[in-house]
Protein backbone atom coordinates (compact mmCIF):
# COMPACT_ATOMS: atom_id res chain seq x y z
CA UNK A 1 0.00 0.00 0.00
CA UNK A 2 0.71 3.43 -1.11
CA UNK A 3 2.21 5.50 2.12
CA UNK A 4 0.05 8.35 2.83
CA UNK A 5 2.19 11.98 2.36
CA UNK A 6 2.92 13.16 5.92
CA UNK A 7 0.96 16.39 4.77
CA UNK A 8 -2.14 14.73 4.03
CA UNK A 9 -2.03 13.17 7.59
CA UNK A 10 -1.10 16.36 8.81
CA UNK A 11 -4.57 17.88 6.71
CA UNK A 12 -6.53 14.75 8.41
CA UNK A 13 -5.37 15.09 11.93
CA UNK A 14 -5.96 18.81 12.05
CA UNK A 15 -9.16 18.73 10.23
CA UNK A 16 -10.50 15.82 12.41
CA UNK A 17 -9.09 17.87 15.89
CA UNK A 18 -10.46 21.48 14.35
CA UNK A 19 -14.07 19.82 13.72
CA UNK A 20 -14.09 18.11 16.89
CA UNK A 21 -13.93 21.79 18.12
CA UNK A 22 -16.33 22.97 15.56
CA UNK A 23 -19.11 19.87 16.62
CA UNK A 24 -19.36 22.33 20.05
CA UNK A 25 -19.86 25.25 18.32
CA UNK A 26 -21.81 24.24 16.08
CA UNK A 27 -24.00 22.18 19.32
CA UNK A 28 -24.23 25.78 20.66
CA UNK A 29 -25.51 27.48 17.83
CA UNK A 30 -28.01 25.10 17.57
CA UNK A 31 -28.76 25.89 21.08
CA UNK A 32 -29.22 29.43 20.89
CA UNK A 33 -31.34 28.94 17.38
CA UNK A 34 -34.17 26.96 19.82
CA UNK A 35 -34.05 30.09 22.18
CA UNK A 36 -34.29 32.62 18.95
CA UNK A 37 -36.88 30.49 17.24
CA UNK A 38 -39.48 30.32 20.26
CA UNK A 39 -38.90 33.66 21.00
CA UNK A 40 -39.62 34.76 17.27
CA UNK A 41 -42.77 32.21 17.24
CA UNK A 42 -43.47 34.08 20.79
CA UNK A 43 -43.33 37.74 20.16
CA UNK A 44 -42.72 37.35 15.74
CA UNK A 45 -39.22 39.14 15.61
CA UNK A 46 -37.37 38.52 12.46
CA UNK A 47 -34.49 36.12 13.25
CA UNK A 48 -31.35 34.60 10.75
CA UNK A 49 -31.51 31.15 10.01
CA UNK A 50 -29.15 28.50 11.04
CA UNK A 51 -26.92 29.35 7.83
CA UNK A 52 -27.02 33.22 7.76
CA UNK A 53 -26.49 32.79 11.91
CA UNK A 54 -23.66 30.65 11.30
CA UNK A 55 -22.51 33.04 8.12
CA UNK A 56 -21.74 35.84 11.16
CA UNK A 57 -20.94 33.50 14.48
CA UNK A 58 -18.58 30.91 12.45
CA UNK A 59 -16.19 33.72 10.85
CA UNK A 60 -15.46 34.64 14.40
CA UNK A 61 -14.83 30.90 15.68
CA UNK A 62 -12.60 30.19 12.21
CA UNK A 63 -10.41 33.58 13.38
CA UNK A 64 -10.21 31.67 16.88
CA UNK A 65 -8.92 28.87 15.47
CA UNK A 66 -6.70 30.23 13.04
CA UNK A 67 -4.84 32.12 15.93
CA UNK A 68 -4.75 28.73 17.57
CA UNK A 69 -3.03 26.83 14.00
CA UNK A 70 0.38 28.29 15.32
CA UNK A 71 0.47 27.86 18.72
CA UNK A 72 -1.59 24.35 19.46
CA UNK A 73 -0.63 22.73 16.31
CA UNK A 74 3.18 23.61 14.44
CA UNK A 75 5.58 22.71 17.21
CA UNK A 76 4.04 19.82 18.01
CA UNK A 77 3.95 18.35 14.62
CA UNK A 78 7.89 19.80 14.59
CA UNK A 79 8.60 18.12 17.38
CA UNK A 80 7.37 14.57 15.85
CA UNK A 81 10.39 15.00 13.46
CA UNK A 82 7.25 17.39 10.43
CA UNK A 83 8.84 19.90 8.50
CA UNK A 84 7.33 23.69 8.46
CA UNK A 85 6.28 23.59 4.99
CA UNK A 86 4.50 20.31 5.81
CA UNK A 87 3.10 21.80 8.47
CA UNK A 88 2.19 24.67 6.36
CA UNK A 89 0.45 22.42 3.56
CA UNK A 90 -1.67 20.00 5.47
CA UNK A 91 -2.50 23.18 7.95
CA UNK A 92 -4.21 25.02 4.64
CA UNK A 93 -5.77 21.86 3.60
CA UNK A 94 -7.44 20.96 6.35
CA UNK A 95 -8.90 24.97 6.74
CA UNK A 96 -10.16 24.77 2.99
CA UNK A 97 -11.97 21.30 4.31
CA UNK A 98 -13.58 23.16 7.52
CA UNK A 99 -14.41 25.83 5.10
CA UNK A 100 -16.14 24.06 3.06
CA UNK A 101 -17.77 21.57 5.80
CA UNK A 102 -18.91 24.05 8.23
CA UNK A 103 -21.22 26.04 5.47
CA UNK A 104 -22.73 22.22 4.27
CA UNK A 105 -23.40 21.60 7.79
CA UNK A 106 -24.99 24.80 8.47
CA UNK A 107 -26.89 24.46 4.85
CA UNK A 108 -28.36 21.33 6.41
CA UNK A 109 -28.86 22.66 9.43
CA UNK A 110 -30.78 25.49 7.87
CA UNK A 111 -33.07 23.21 5.59
CA UNK A 112 -34.14 21.12 8.46
CA UNK A 113 -34.55 24.16 10.46
CA UNK A 114 -37.06 25.57 7.94
CA UNK A 115 -38.88 22.39 7.14
CA UNK A 116 -39.71 22.10 11.22
CA UNK A 117 -41.07 25.94 10.70
CA UNK A 118 -42.78 25.31 8.15
CA UNK A 119 -44.09 21.06 9.57
CA UNK A 120 -45.04 22.48 12.65
CA UNK A 121 -46.52 25.86 10.89
CA UNK A 122 -44.32 28.07 13.47
CA UNK A 123 -44.81 32.13 12.89
CA UNK A 124 -41.41 32.76 12.32
CA UNK A 125 -40.13 34.97 9.70
CA UNK A 126 -36.59 35.18 8.82
CA UNK A 127 -34.03 38.09 7.86
CA UNK A 128 -32.79 37.33 4.38
CA UNK A 129 -28.60 38.31 3.97
CA UNK A 130 -29.68 40.92 2.17
CA UNK A 131 -30.82 42.81 5.76
CA UNK A 132 -27.97 41.58 7.59
CA UNK A 133 -26.87 45.34 8.22
CA UNK A 134 -24.64 46.76 11.14
CA UNK A 135 -26.32 49.83 12.24
CA UNK A 136 -26.88 52.23 9.37
CA UNK A 137 -26.04 55.73 9.33
CA UNK A 138 -25.48 57.21 13.05
CA UNK A 139 -24.00 59.73 13.78
CA UNK A 140 -20.41 59.77 13.93
CA UNK A 141 -18.30 60.13 17.50
CA UNK A 142 -14.68 59.01 17.36
CA UNK A 143 -15.83 56.03 19.87
CA UNK A 144 -18.39 54.40 17.68
CA UNK A 145 -16.07 55.11 14.33
CA UNK A 146 -13.52 53.34 16.09
CA UNK A 147 -16.26 50.32 17.38
CA UNK A 148 -17.40 50.62 13.81
CA UNK A 149 -13.54 49.85 12.53
CA UNK A 150 -13.68 46.85 14.71
CA UNK A 151 -16.82 45.56 14.45
CA UNK A 152 -18.28 46.17 10.82
CA UNK A 153 -16.34 44.08 8.83
CA UNK A 154 -16.61 41.32 10.60
CA UNK A 155 -20.58 41.43 11.01
CA UNK A 156 -20.90 43.40 8.09
CA UNK A 157 -19.79 40.36 5.72
CA UNK A 158 -20.63 38.74 2.23
CA UNK A 159 -23.77 36.83 2.60
CA UNK A 160 -26.17 35.32 0.09
CA UNK A 161 -29.08 33.78 1.03
CA UNK A 162 -29.20 29.87 0.86
CA UNK A 163 -32.54 29.84 -0.71
CA UNK A 164 -32.23 32.00 -3.72
CA UNK A 165 -28.77 30.79 -5.12
CA UNK A 166 -27.36 27.71 -2.70
CA UNK A 167 -24.01 27.47 -4.72
CA UNK A 168 -23.49 31.18 -4.47
CA UNK A 169 -24.74 30.89 -0.57
CA UNK A 170 -22.11 28.03 0.36
CA UNK A 171 -19.31 29.72 -1.88
CA UNK A 172 -19.22 32.46 -0.33
CA UNK A 173 -19.95 31.56 3.41
CA UNK A 174 -16.81 28.93 2.49
CA UNK A 175 -14.21 32.17 1.26
CA UNK A 176 -15.70 34.08 4.46
CA UNK A 177 -14.44 31.33 6.63
CA UNK A 178 -11.39 30.56 4.83
CA UNK A 179 -10.52 34.51 5.13
CA UNK A 180 -11.11 34.81 8.90
CA UNK A 181 -8.81 31.29 9.64
CA UNK A 182 -6.05 32.80 7.51
CA UNK A 183 -6.17 36.29 8.87
CA UNK A 184 -6.25 34.34 12.78
CA UNK A 185 -3.34 32.39 11.36
CA UNK A 186 -1.30 35.47 9.93
CA UNK A 187 -1.72 36.94 13.77
CA UNK A 188 -0.67 33.69 15.58
CA UNK A 189 2.28 32.89 13.14
CA UNK A 190 3.28 36.94 13.53
CA UNK A 191 3.03 36.32 17.19
CA UNK A 192 5.25 33.37 17.56
CA UNK A 193 7.82 34.79 15.57
CA UNK A 194 8.20 38.12 16.24
CA UNK A 195 6.48 38.25 19.90
CA UNK A 196 4.75 41.06 22.00
CA UNK A 197 5.19 44.57 20.87
CA UNK A 198 5.91 43.68 16.68
CA UNK A 199 3.09 40.83 16.98
CA UNK A 200 0.70 43.52 17.71
CA UNK A 201 1.72 44.63 13.94
CA UNK A 202 -0.30 41.56 12.89
CA UNK A 203 -3.73 42.30 14.52
CA UNK A 204 -3.53 45.27 12.56
CA UNK A 205 -2.32 44.09 9.20
CA UNK A 206 -4.78 41.65 9.51
CA UNK A 207 -7.68 44.73 10.34
CA UNK A 208 -5.96 45.98 7.41
CA UNK A 209 -7.14 42.71 5.40
CA UNK A 210 -10.80 42.82 6.92
CA UNK A 211 -11.72 46.43 6.14
CA UNK A 212 -10.14 46.07 2.37
CA UNK A 213 -12.25 42.96 2.22
CA UNK A 214 -15.45 44.54 3.48
CA UNK A 215 -15.07 47.90 1.23
CA UNK A 216 -14.93 45.43 -1.57
CA UNK A 217 -18.23 43.75 -0.64
CA UNK A 218 -19.93 46.71 -0.17
CA UNK A 219 -19.31 50.74 -0.12
CA UNK A 220 -21.57 50.81 2.86
CA UNK A 221 -19.17 49.47 4.66
CA UNK A 222 -17.19 52.49 4.32
CA UNK A 223 -19.23 54.91 4.43
CA UNK A 224 -18.18 55.47 8.61
CA UNK A 225 -14.59 55.58 7.47
CA UNK A 226 -14.97 57.81 4.64
CA UNK A 227 -13.44 60.99 6.04
CA UNK A 228 -10.25 59.14 6.71
CA UNK A 229 -9.96 57.08 3.34
CA UNK A 230 -8.13 58.78 0.56
CA UNK A 231 -9.91 57.57 -2.00
CA UNK A 232 -14.04 57.77 -2.40
CA UNK A 233 -15.63 54.85 -1.47
CA UNK A 234 -16.39 51.91 -4.37
CA UNK A 235 -17.71 48.79 -4.71
CA UNK A 236 -16.92 45.87 -6.95
CA UNK A 237 -19.10 43.57 -8.95
CA UNK A 238 -19.90 39.65 -7.43
CA UNK A 239 -17.55 37.97 -9.85
CA UNK A 240 -14.45 40.37 -9.12
CA UNK A 241 -15.35 40.67 -5.60
CA UNK A 242 -14.76 36.51 -5.38
CA UNK A 243 -11.67 36.99 -7.46
CA UNK A 244 -10.51 39.67 -5.20
CA UNK A 245 -11.40 37.65 -2.21
CA UNK A 246 -9.63 33.94 -3.26
CA UNK A 247 -6.37 36.59 -3.90
CA UNK A 248 -6.75 38.22 -0.39
CA UNK A 249 -6.67 34.56 0.78
CA UNK A 250 -3.85 33.64 -1.24
CA UNK A 251 -1.53 36.97 -0.01
CA UNK A 252 -2.41 36.14 3.50
CA UNK A 253 -1.30 32.49 2.90
CA UNK A 254 1.71 33.45 1.22
CA UNK A 255 2.51 35.95 4.31
CA UNK A 256 2.02 32.73 6.59
CA UNK A 257 4.36 30.85 4.51
CA UNK A 258 7.24 33.49 4.42
CA UNK A 259 6.68 33.97 8.41
CA UNK A 260 7.15 30.32 9.19
CA UNK A 261 9.19 29.23 6.64
CA UNK A 262 12.15 29.36 8.61
CA UNK A 263 11.11 30.08 12.31
CA UNK A 264 12.63 28.90 15.30
CA UNK A 265 10.52 26.25 17.25
CA UNK A 266 10.21 27.58 20.98
CA UNK A 267 11.50 25.12 23.44
CA UNK B 1 24.71 8.87 10.09
CA UNK B 2 27.26 11.21 9.82
CA UNK B 3 26.70 14.54 10.98
CA UNK B 4 29.05 17.87 10.41
CA UNK B 5 28.85 21.11 11.96
CA UNK B 6 30.92 23.36 10.06
CA UNK B 7 31.84 26.77 11.35
CA UNK B 8 28.40 27.06 12.94
CA UNK B 9 27.54 30.09 15.27
CA UNK B 10 24.34 31.21 16.74
CA UNK B 11 23.66 34.83 18.17
CA UNK B 12 20.60 35.82 19.86
CA UNK B 13 20.64 39.39 19.35
CA UNK B 14 23.69 40.10 21.21
CA UNK B 15 24.71 37.48 22.86
CA UNK B 16 26.35 34.70 21.02
CA UNK B 17 25.33 31.37 22.23
CA UNK B 18 28.02 29.08 19.98
CA UNK B 19 31.40 30.32 18.17
CA UNK B 20 32.53 28.62 15.90
CA UNK B 21 31.93 25.23 16.25
CA UNK B 22 33.20 22.85 13.73
CA UNK B 23 32.17 18.94 14.75
CA UNK B 24 32.07 15.73 12.93
CA UNK B 25 29.62 12.86 14.63
CA UNK B 26 29.47 9.80 13.03
CA UNK B 27 28.22 6.05 13.45
CA UNK B 28 25.94 4.35 15.95
CA UNK B 29 27.65 5.73 18.80
CA UNK B 30 26.45 6.90 22.10
CA UNK B 31 27.99 10.74 22.85
CA UNK B 32 28.18 12.33 25.96
CA UNK B 33 27.78 16.54 25.53
CA UNK B 34 28.68 17.82 28.67
CA UNK B 35 29.14 21.49 29.32
CA UNK B 36 28.69 23.98 32.21
CA UNK B 37 25.00 25.48 32.57
CA UNK B 38 24.98 28.09 29.58
CA UNK B 39 28.18 26.54 27.73
CA UNK B 40 25.69 26.41 24.73
CA UNK B 41 24.51 22.86 25.06
CA UNK B 42 20.90 23.39 24.62
CA UNK B 43 21.80 25.95 21.70
CA UNK B 44 23.69 23.17 20.12
CA UNK B 45 21.32 20.72 20.30
CA UNK B 46 18.27 22.62 19.10
CA UNK B 47 20.28 23.38 15.94
CA UNK B 48 21.06 19.61 15.74
CA UNK B 49 16.87 18.88 15.51
CA UNK B 50 16.61 21.76 13.24
CA UNK B 51 14.63 23.57 15.86
CA UNK B 52 16.28 26.67 14.37
CA UNK B 53 19.03 28.00 12.10
CA UNK B 54 22.57 28.93 12.51
CA UNK B 55 23.27 32.14 12.18
CA UNK B 56 26.76 31.60 10.78
CA UNK B 57 27.70 28.17 8.98
CA UNK B 58 26.31 24.81 8.07
CA UNK B 59 25.14 21.57 9.69
CA UNK B 60 24.72 18.65 7.38
CA UNK B 61 23.55 14.89 7.86
CA UNK B 62 24.69 12.74 5.63
CA UNK B 63 26.16 15.38 3.29
CA UNK B 64 22.52 17.17 2.98
CA UNK B 65 21.75 19.82 4.91
CA UNK B 66 19.49 18.49 7.37
CA UNK B 67 16.45 21.69 7.97
CA UNK B 68 13.20 21.60 6.68
CA UNK B 69 14.97 18.41 5.26
CA UNK B 70 12.24 16.04 4.51
CA UNK B 71 13.92 12.94 3.85
CA UNK B 72 16.18 13.54 7.66
CA UNK B 73 13.92 15.11 10.13
CA UNK B 74 11.53 12.07 10.56
CA UNK B 75 14.86 10.70 11.39
CA UNK B 76 15.94 12.75 14.37
CA UNK B 77 14.12 13.14 17.87
CA UNK B 78 14.99 15.81 20.40
CA UNK B 79 13.81 15.34 23.95
CA UNK B 80 14.01 17.71 26.77
CA UNK B 81 12.31 19.20 30.01
CA UNK B 82 9.59 20.75 28.62
CA UNK B 83 7.04 22.23 30.26
CA UNK B 84 3.85 20.29 30.05
CA UNK B 85 1.59 22.72 32.61
CA UNK B 86 -0.50 23.43 29.46
CA UNK B 87 -0.70 20.43 27.84
CA UNK B 88 -3.82 18.57 28.28
CA UNK B 89 -3.41 15.36 26.14
CA UNK B 90 -3.10 12.27 27.96
CA UNK B 91 0.46 9.81 27.77
CA UNK B 92 -1.67 7.80 24.65
CA UNK B 93 -2.37 10.67 22.72
CA UNK B 94 1.36 11.78 22.92
CA UNK B 95 2.84 8.38 22.27
CA UNK B 96 0.03 7.62 19.26
CA UNK B 97 1.18 11.05 17.51
CA UNK B 98 4.67 10.22 17.56
CA UNK B 99 3.80 6.43 16.24
CA UNK B 100 2.02 8.26 12.98
CA UNK B 101 4.69 10.40 12.50
CA UNK B 102 7.70 8.76 12.84
CA UNK B 103 8.60 5.93 10.64
CA UNK B 104 10.71 3.73 12.92
CA UNK B 105 8.20 3.88 15.54
CA UNK B 106 8.13 0.85 18.03
CA UNK B 107 4.50 -0.15 19.89
CA UNK B 108 5.12 -2.79 21.20
CA UNK B 109 8.47 -1.38 22.44
CA UNK B 110 6.76 1.65 23.52
CA UNK B 111 4.37 -0.52 25.74
CA UNK B 112 6.99 -2.37 27.19
CA UNK B 113 8.62 0.73 28.80
CA UNK B 114 5.06 2.37 29.36
CA UNK B 115 5.05 -0.85 32.00
CA UNK B 116 8.77 -0.62 32.65
CA UNK B 117 8.12 3.27 34.00
CA UNK B 118 4.80 2.11 35.31
CA UNK B 119 3.30 5.38 33.03
CA UNK B 120 -0.34 5.83 33.48
CA UNK B 121 -1.60 5.79 29.44
CA UNK B 122 -5.03 7.99 30.26
CA UNK B 123 -3.49 10.62 32.37
CA UNK B 124 -3.01 14.10 30.86
CA UNK B 125 0.47 14.73 30.66
CA UNK B 126 -0.09 18.27 32.77
CA UNK B 127 -1.05 16.07 35.71
CA UNK B 128 1.86 13.23 35.31
CA UNK B 129 4.56 14.15 37.97
CA UNK B 130 7.79 15.63 36.94
CA UNK B 131 9.49 12.23 36.80
CA UNK B 132 6.63 10.41 34.91
CA UNK B 133 6.98 13.49 32.30
CA UNK B 134 10.59 12.41 32.60
CA UNK B 135 9.69 8.89 31.66
CA UNK B 136 7.26 9.52 28.99
CA UNK B 137 10.00 11.79 27.47
CA UNK B 138 12.29 8.44 28.00
CA UNK B 139 10.03 6.69 26.46
CA UNK B 140 8.96 8.84 23.41
CA UNK B 141 12.78 9.19 22.52
CA UNK B 142 13.63 5.30 22.86
CA UNK B 143 10.17 4.32 20.73
CA UNK B 144 10.71 6.16 17.92
CA UNK B 145 13.66 4.66 17.19
CA UNK B 146 14.83 7.76 15.25
CA UNK B 147 18.87 7.69 13.71
CA UNK B 148 20.26 10.22 15.96
CA UNK B 149 18.23 10.79 18.99
CA UNK B 150 18.81 13.56 22.05
CA UNK B 151 18.03 13.58 25.22
CA UNK B 152 18.80 16.80 26.68
CA UNK B 153 18.46 16.66 30.36
CA UNK B 154 15.48 14.98 30.43
CA UNK B 155 16.36 12.10 33.23
CA UNK B 156 16.31 15.43 35.63
CA UNK B 157 12.98 14.78 37.23
CA UNK B 158 13.88 10.87 37.60
CA UNK B 159 14.72 9.45 40.83
CA UNK B 160 17.85 7.51 40.90
CA UNK B 161 15.82 4.14 40.85
CA UNK B 162 14.42 5.12 37.22
CA UNK B 163 17.42 6.60 35.92
CA UNK B 164 18.91 3.11 36.53
CA UNK B 165 16.08 1.95 34.42
CA UNK B 166 17.29 3.84 31.82
CA UNK B 167 20.67 3.89 31.41
CA UNK B 168 19.89 -0.01 31.14
CA UNK B 169 17.47 -0.22 28.50
CA UNK B 170 19.27 2.50 26.58
CA UNK B 171 22.00 0.56 26.51
CA UNK B 172 19.74 -2.51 25.79
CA UNK B 173 18.40 -1.06 23.04
CA UNK B 174 21.46 0.80 21.60
CA UNK B 175 22.95 -3.13 21.19
CA UNK B 176 19.07 -4.03 19.32
CA UNK B 177 19.39 -1.17 16.93
CA UNK B 178 22.84 0.21 17.01
CA UNK B 179 21.33 4.25 16.57
CA UNK B 180 22.86 7.87 17.34
CA UNK B 181 22.72 8.87 20.60
CA UNK B 182 23.15 12.27 22.01
CA UNK B 183 23.13 12.79 25.42
CA UNK B 184 23.55 15.76 27.23
CA UNK B 185 23.88 16.15 31.17
CA UNK B 186 24.80 17.48 34.36
CA UNK B 187 25.39 13.61 35.95
CA UNK B 188 28.71 13.65 34.87
CA UNK B 189 30.02 10.70 37.26
CA UNK B 190 26.78 8.77 36.89
CA UNK B 191 26.31 8.66 33.40
CA UNK B 192 30.00 8.53 32.09
CA UNK B 193 29.64 4.53 31.69
CA UNK B 194 27.28 5.11 29.06
CA UNK B 195 29.51 7.45 26.83
CA UNK B 196 31.42 5.96 23.60
CA UNK B 197 32.44 9.83 23.07
CA UNK B 198 32.30 12.54 24.72
CA UNK B 199 31.97 16.36 23.59
CA UNK B 200 32.79 19.15 26.38
CA UNK B 201 31.39 22.65 25.26
CA UNK B 202 32.97 25.26 26.87
CA UNK B 203 31.22 29.20 26.81
CA UNK B 204 29.75 28.29 23.55
CA UNK B 205 33.14 26.79 21.99
CA UNK B 206 33.83 22.78 21.90
CA UNK B 207 36.83 22.12 23.85
CA UNK B 208 37.04 18.08 23.77
CA UNK B 209 35.78 16.02 21.31
CA UNK B 210 37.55 12.48 21.97
CA UNK B 211 36.78 8.70 22.72
CA UNK B 212 35.30 7.90 26.06
CA UNK B 213 38.82 5.94 26.81
CA UNK B 214 41.08 8.17 25.28
CA UNK B 215 39.81 10.96 26.79
CA UNK B 216 40.01 9.29 30.66
CA UNK B 217 43.55 8.07 29.73
CA UNK B 218 44.84 11.69 29.62
CA UNK B 219 44.83 11.67 33.06
CA UNK B 220 45.88 9.83 35.91
CA UNK B 221 45.41 9.00 39.93
CA UNK B 222 48.12 8.30 41.78
CA UNK B 223 47.67 6.68 45.40
CA UNK B 224 49.99 5.75 47.74
CA UNK B 225 52.36 6.78 51.13
CA UNK B 226 52.19 10.40 50.54
CA UNK B 227 55.89 10.99 51.35
CA UNK B 228 56.57 8.88 48.28
CA UNK B 229 53.22 10.69 46.15
CA UNK B 230 54.81 14.29 46.51
CA UNK B 231 57.98 14.06 45.37
CA UNK B 232 56.40 11.77 42.15
CA UNK B 233 53.88 14.57 41.39
CA UNK B 234 56.35 17.54 41.76
CA UNK B 235 55.80 20.00 38.77
CA UNK B 236 52.75 18.39 36.69
CA UNK B 237 49.31 19.44 36.63
CA UNK B 238 47.07 18.72 39.82
CA UNK B 239 43.74 18.49 38.97
CA UNK B 240 42.45 16.70 42.52
CA UNK B 241 43.83 15.95 45.57
CA UNK B 242 42.66 14.16 48.12
CA UNK B 243 44.76 12.59 51.80
CA UNK B 244 43.42 10.00 54.31
CA UNK B 245 45.81 9.58 57.22
CA UNK B 246 49.09 9.20 55.40
CA UNK B 247 47.79 7.66 52.06
CA UNK B 248 47.79 10.58 49.57
CA UNK B 249 45.68 10.05 46.44
CA UNK B 250 46.56 13.06 43.56
CA UNK B 251 44.83 12.84 40.38
CA UNK B 252 46.40 14.26 37.14
CA UNK B 253 46.33 15.69 33.97
CA UNK B 254 48.40 14.31 31.33
CA UNK B 255 49.19 10.04 30.74
CA UNK B 256 52.23 8.82 32.41
CA UNK B 257 54.75 7.42 30.20
CA UNK B 258 55.59 3.80 30.29
CA UNK B 259 58.93 4.64 32.23
CA UNK B 260 56.96 7.05 34.62
CA UNK B 261 54.46 4.06 35.07
CA UNK B 262 57.43 1.64 35.83
CA UNK B 263 59.15 3.96 38.19
CA UNK B 264 55.47 4.51 40.35
CA UNK B 265 54.81 0.53 40.20
CA UNK B 266 58.22 0.29 41.45
CA UNK B 267 58.04 2.36 44.35
CA UNK B 268 54.92 1.23 45.76
CA UNK B 269 52.61 3.51 44.08
CA UNK B 270 49.32 2.61 42.29
CA UNK B 271 48.01 4.16 38.94
CA UNK B 272 44.57 4.30 38.23
CA UNK B 273 42.46 6.17 35.41
CA UNK B 274 40.83 9.88 36.44
CA UNK B 275 37.22 10.20 36.31
CA UNK B 276 35.20 11.62 33.29
CA UNK B 277 33.74 14.51 36.42
CA UNK B 278 37.48 15.43 37.69
CA UNK B 279 38.74 16.28 34.21
CA UNK B 280 35.66 18.00 33.29
CA UNK B 281 35.74 19.92 36.24
CA UNK B 282 38.95 20.94 35.03
CA UNK B 283 38.79 21.50 31.75
CA UNK B 284 35.69 23.46 32.26
CA UNK B 285 36.01 25.20 35.57
CA UNK B 286 37.81 27.80 37.91
CA UNK B 287 38.32 31.19 36.13
CA UNK B 288 35.37 32.90 36.19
Amino acid sequence: MKQRSVSAKIAIDMFAVQMGWALWYLGIVTMIQIVRLIFSAKNGSRIEDFFLSTGQSANIFMFVLGILAVYAFMPAFIRNGVTRKEFFKGGIAAAAGLALALPLIAGVMALAERSLVRLADLPVSYHSAGMIDSGGDSPSSWVRTIIRMIIVPVFDIPLADLQENGLLAIALHALNLAFFYLSGWLIGAGFYRYGGPAGLGFIVLALFFFHLRAFLWKKEAAESLKQWLPVDTFSIPLPGFIFASLALIFIMAWLIRLLTRRVAVKL
Amino acid sequence: MRVEFNGVSLRYNTFEALKQITLRLEGEKIYGLLGRNGAGKTSLLTLLAAYREPTEGTITVNGQIHFENEKIMPDIAFLYERDYKEESETVKEVLEMAERYRPAYDREYAEYLVRRFKLPLEKPVKKLSKGMQSAMNVTLGLASRTAITIFDEVYLGMDAPTREIFYRELLEDQTRHPRMFILSTHLVSEMDHLFDEVIILDKGKVVVQEAYDRLVSRGVTVTGDERIVDPFVEGKKILNEQRLGKTKSVTLYGAFTEEEMARARSEGLDVGPVSLQDLFIFLTGEED
